[in-house]
């Protein structure tokens, strides 16, 4: 059977693998390519070594947009991730309505970024301008605008991947804990958070890797406004790239990091929960 | 689940606050979009709440 | 009661061009997604070799990756190529969306018995025959699950379209949005609310109308990702 599908590889194979060579390998090999160079387009591109990551590195700007970027991740990760745990612990129990009141949380989600970051600040300025301020005009509006704006995006979504996973506990352990005299904190700790590892470990790999890449909300929002002090790192790597001119080199330096730093992050995530799931 | 949670009631009413307060930014800005004198406030009363718009780039 | 921002958003910043931009791409990425790399999965999983190995783990690496590190070269290969247009972007979207597509897809088709398969190619269909009339059918929660997915990204996907698509001739809803705030000075806030409904009204209608699916497509794509 194999033998005959091989046969057939160009029409399996090849649309898919052509978009993917334009869309994906050729833009990312070119990348890390162009990281070393020197440019404004590709046909003037120099060889300089390490150069652009050494200025990438003396960049104050993209040091401030990772600290803020870290922040605002660890905030919004231990946030969504407690509300959304315990909003579905509610919900998986029987109260009348909870149909409507998921249908309700999702929502936000299906919206997209740019379209929430100015109903919020729209929402925020409204409710800032009574007392004179405005959200562009403190770093610290912007942060704490920014985490309402992604937790009450997200918590919905998390809350659906918390109850699937509550829902697939097989419910005579929860009994058999009763049965033993687990109160309902111990029942808690002992079987029901050990049994939801696989949905934590998805959750927090998901909101971790979400707010490093977060981009849309932090453009609409804020813009990094004021003075760059919102700026997060995708957007500092766009800035790089489209604001300054004979930055290119550097930009492309920047996301080269940034491409490294994800990755490791998510996978150092990925090994930290998976060695606390249990084996079923 | 046999357990039938106490106070389900007082769950279901808190949580219908809560959805209220979620879906409120979506209704605000559907009941806003319906009044015509917000292009005014350029040089009115509200002043920055417009500065807040300037271009990005 | 007063239409006349949505008027103005209508008639100022031409609103249902870019409605129209967005359907476009966004049901000919989905479209084209689904059916290319369900094939392109079912392909790789089916025949055992290291290059088809090599193409999986590239695709899956390829999820990870974001979007700024190629952002700047993708679009000069698309100004290059001259893909700048809703269609040439379903090419680009096909290659930037294949990787979790085919996950999900690949994740599926290990579960369906491949005796079923050999029996209609015993039967004398080809691949391709066998392709459509035995297994398209049997992967259509995947399908449904998948379709979903790519189209709450290509729906409300900024960056890319802002990049790549010519900015003269297109525009989507979200770079419709984006460009309201900039460049005029003053801004019609009421125009830029009632865009804002606009852009939701769709969103939420689609999402009431098939949420059954929509929270199980996701929970099965979270599971899987």
């Amino acid at each position: 059977m194999e033998k005959s599908i091989k046969r057939y590889f160009p029409v399996f194979l090849g649309p898919t693998f052509l978009a993917f060579l334009i869309g994906f390998i050729a833009p990312f090999l070119m990348g890390i390519y162009l990281s070393f160079c020197d440019f404004r387009t590709v046909t003037d591109a120099k060889f300089n070594g390490v150069q652009n990551y050494v200025r990438a590195f003396q960049d104050g700007e993209f040091a401030h947009a990772f600290l803020f970027t870290a922040l605002f991740t660890v905030t919004t990760l231990i946030l969504i991730n407690v509300i959304a745990f315990a909003v579905a612990l509610v919900l998986t129990r029987e109260i009348r309505g909870t149909n409507i009141f998921r249908t309700v949380f999702f929502m936000p989600n299906l919206i997209g970024g740019i379209v929430l970051g100015y109903v919020w600040q729209l929402i925020f300025n409204g409710l800032l301008s009574r007392y004179d301020l405005a959200l562009k005009i403190s770093a610290r509006y912007g942060f704490w605008g920014l985490v309402i704006l992604i937790c009450w995006q997200q918590i919905g979504y998390m809350m659906i991947i918390y109850i699937a996973g509550l829902q697939s506990i097989p419910g005579d352990l929860n009994e058999a804990a009763e049965i033993d005299g687990a109160n309902g904190w111990q029942r808690l700790w002992n079987v029901t958070i050990p049994n939801m590892m696989p949905s934590i470990t998805i959750c927090t790999f998901l909101t971790l890797t979400n707010g490093f890449k977060l981009f849309d909300q932090n453009l609409s929002l804020t813009a990094g406004e004021p003075m760059k002090q919102t700026e997060m790192l995708a957007l500092n790597i766009f800035n790089t790239f489209y604001g300054r001119v004979g930055y290119q080199g550097v930009g492309q330096a920047k996301a080269v990091v940034f491409f490294v730093l994800v990755v490791a992050l998510g996978l150092i995530q990925l090994k930290m929960t998976r060695s606390k799931e249990v084996q079923q | 689940m046999k357990r039938k949670a106490r106070g389900g009631w007082f769950a279901t009413i808190l949580f219908t606050i809560i959805s209220i307060f979620y879906v409120a930014p979506l209704l605000i800005v559907l009941i806003n979009s319906f009044k015509e004198a917000l292009i005014k406030c350029v040089c009115g009363a509200l002043r920055i709440f417009c500065h807040s718009f300037v271009a990005i780039s | 009661m007063a239409l006349e921002n949505f008027a103005n958003a209508m008639e100022k910043y031409n609103f249902l061009e870019s409605v129209l931009w967005t359907v476009v791409m966004t049901v000919g990425s989905v479209v084209v997604i689904l059916l290319c790399t369900s094939m392109f999965a079912w392909y790789i999983t089916r025949v055992k070799s290291t290059a088809t190995k090599l193409l999986y783990l590239l695709c899956v690496f390829s999820m990870v990756v974001p979007f700024q590190m190629v952002m700047f070269t993708l679009s000069l290969v698309t100004d290059r190529l001259r893909l700048g247009t809703p269609w040439g972007l379903v090419i680009i979207y096909l290659g930037f969306g294949a990787g979790l597509a085919v996950f999900m897809f690949c994740g599926f088709v290990k579960s369906i018995p491949i005796e079923i398969e050999e029996a209609a190619m015993i039967d004398g269909c080809s691949p391709l025959r066998t392709f459509f009339s035995v297994v398209l059918p049997i992967m259509k929660p995947t399908y449904i699950s998948v379709g979903i997915l790519e189209t709450m990204w290509i729906w409300n996907d900024f960056l890319l379209p802002y990049l790549t698509l010519d900015l003269n001739k297109f525009s989507t809803i979200p770079i419709t949005i984006q460009r309201m705030q900039g460049s005029y000075g003053r801004v019609d806030m009421g125009a830029i609310m009632a865009s804002l409904v606009m852009a939701i009204i769709p969103i939420v209608v689609f999402y009431l109308s098939c949420q059954k699916y929509i929270i199980k497509g996701v929970a099965a794509g979270a599971v899987k990702g």
